[in-house]
């Protein structure tokens, strides 16, 4: 779960003397939607398609009344006018969580990560973070979906995998969901690296556990609706 | 259709293919579909076909001569599993598969020299789930895919449409084809994040020149046939805008029933029998007829049967 395994390495770049126009063919030809802006290798800022949006309206503003053309402005304007400067940056060991609290908190859609000397070294999008939390849940890995119903997140959770871990098969993935919080009850969701099901079903029944039928639970979500 | 021109292929030799005890996919679900034929007014009309094995230039049209030689391997050495502890083995898994192949492209020879016009295939181990590389969900040998494959190298068949109406998706099935326009892959299956294997969301349509020819139309749990129905029929008159095939290939699963252990969906009996209806029409505007339909999953074992006779009876009656 650390920043390094996900983000894009080789980020595009642009120095700080380049022009508008610079960095939007970078950003055309590499097909992404923000590039680091570095001075002396150092990183001094982002630049995203949001700021490339917002410096053509200026400067169509201005285009209107100076006699020149967008391309004219935008092939003598400085990129740093427009970046975001001091970007909030990412250290390739800080964690997907570290990112997640960061993008919550920010209408940023990319982080800028770097090394100590603030050397840029990649960027972690959205995507890429979406990307590994997919990864991280199993959503697509072959597995079958379990839902236990449990009282105690540590005690039960042993006693669920112990009984999986006797009839030899591989939990891929497990999170908990509370789904009422007086009287607390929680949901585990457990995926499993196997088309059947049945036999973890019939011993964590028989251990006292209920599991949450899938096709009640629907109707009773679509009669919610 | 005269059913004297639908052809049955039922075969002892599948029982070669044992499972431990209680594994749902096992030698009695053969029996179950031999007492549903027995049984039925059609039963003692189709023209019946036994299973011989496929060449191994044949399987490989899908998988590498490598996995091939695995999978014999580890049935000979007497291992009980393979890849998964899903998948079970025996000593006689490997000549189980091949027949299971064999037999499927048998019956597509019987209806290319038109001694049948289309035909049901049960036979076990099933196969789409099967990669070309990797055994999967019971799946060793994608028994459909080959067949797919055979059609366009020995006989030039053009365009391949294949429909699953499994509960499970079938993911290799739909990765070997997804990158070519001339098999369409069509699967309605119970939603990857309720089942097994996790694939087959609508937005997997397909990749490059494939793009276009996988459609994947995935049912919440609960699903029953009031809903699955329109559904169907809107999908292939969809696919029928794009794809006139020259052959239909079906992966005849029967565990979206409503008390299949597997999953949890809720069709009945009536659903099969209008799948077997569409799939006809769509064939007999389009193939020539031409559907062979392979077995594939379906674990309710005192249904089992009548499941499969509902869809033939769907099928004979539009063919």
């Amino acid at each position: 779960m650390f920043v390094f395994n996900w983000m894009t390495s080789t980020p595009v770049c642009v120095n700080t003397q380049d022009t508008l126009l610079k960095a939007e063919e970078s950003m055309k030809t590499h097909q992404v939607n923000q590039i680091l802006v570095q001075d002396a290798g150092k990183l001094v800022g982002i630049f995203s398609d949001r700021d490339l949006r917002d410096a053509k309206t200026s400067l169509v503003y201005m285009s209107s009344f100076q006699g020149k053309t967008l391309k004219d402005l935008m092939e003598s304007a400085p990129v740093v006018s427009f970046m975001t400067k001091d970007p909030i940056t990412l250290y390739p060991t800080d964690t997907l969580e570290d990112a997640l609290s960061i993008f919550n908190t920010h209408r940023f859609n990319g982080l800028p990560v770097v090394d100590e000397d603030a050397r840029p070294l990649g960027i972690l999008t959205k995507t890429d973070l979406l990307r590994a939390f997919e990864g991280v849940l199993g959503i697509n890995a072959n597995t079958s979906r379990l839902e236990v119903l449990v009282a105690d997140k540590t005690s039960d959770t042993i006693r669920v995998l112990e009984a999986v871990k006797r009839l030899g098969i591989e939990v891929v993935s497990l999170l908990f969901e509370m789904v009422r919080k007086e009287p607390p009850q929680l949901v585990l969701l457990l995926r499993l690296a196997t088309i059947n099901p049945l036999p973890v079903r019939e011993a964590l029944e028989a251990e006292g556990f209920e599991i949450l039928d899938i096709r009640k639970h629907w109707l009773d979500l679509e009669a919610f609706d | 259709m005269d059913p004297k021109r639908f052809g049955f292929l039922i075969d002892p030799i599948y029982d070669a293919h044992e499972t431990e005890e209680e594994h749902p996919e096992c030698a009695r679900r053969i029996r179950a579909i031999q007492a549903g034929l027995d049984s039925h007014r059609f039963g003692p009309m189709f023209k019946r076909f036994q299973a011989g094995s496929a060449d191994m230039d044949a399987i490989q049209l899908v998988h590498s001569k490598e996995y091939i030689q695995e999978f014999r391997s580890a049935c000979q050495s007497g291992l009980s599993y393979f890849h998964s502890y899903d998948n079970c083995i025996s000593e006689g898994s490997f000549e189980a598969a091949c027949h299971a192949v064999g037999g499927v492209l048998g019956h597509l020879e019987a209806v290319m020299a038109e001694e049948i016009d289309s035909g049901f295939c049960a036979i076990r181990p099933p196969g789409h789930h099967a990669e070309r590389n990797k055994a999967m969900g019971f799946c060793y040998f994608n028994n459909v895919a080959i067949a797919a494959r055979y059609l366009k190298s020995r006989y030039s068949v053009e365009k391949v449409l294949i429909v699953d109406f499994d509960v499970h998706h079938g993911n290799g099935t739909q990765h070997i084809f997804e990158e070519e326009p001339s098999v369409f892959y069509f699967s309605v299956h119970e939603h990857p994040s309720f089942l097994f294997p996790g694939t087959g969301r609508r937005s997997e349509v397909g990749i490059g020149a494939g793009k276009g020819f996988t459609l994947n139309v995935p049912m919440p749990p609960s699903t029953g046939d009031d809903r699955v129905l329109p559904a169907f029929d809107y999908a292939l008159e969809q696919i029928t805008e794009v794809f006139k095939a020259d052959f239909v290939l079906v992966s005849a699963g029967f565990d979206a029933y409503e008390h299949d252990p597997l999953a949890h969906l809720n069709f009945t009996e009536k659903a099969y029998e209008h799948f077997g209806r569409q799939i006809g029409a769509y064939a007999r505007a389009f193939s020539k007829g031409r559907v062979i339909s392979v077995l594939e999953g379906g674990y309710f074992l005192p249904k089992l049967g009548d499941l499969c006779m509902a869809y033939i009876e769907g099928l004979v009656h539009t063919l």
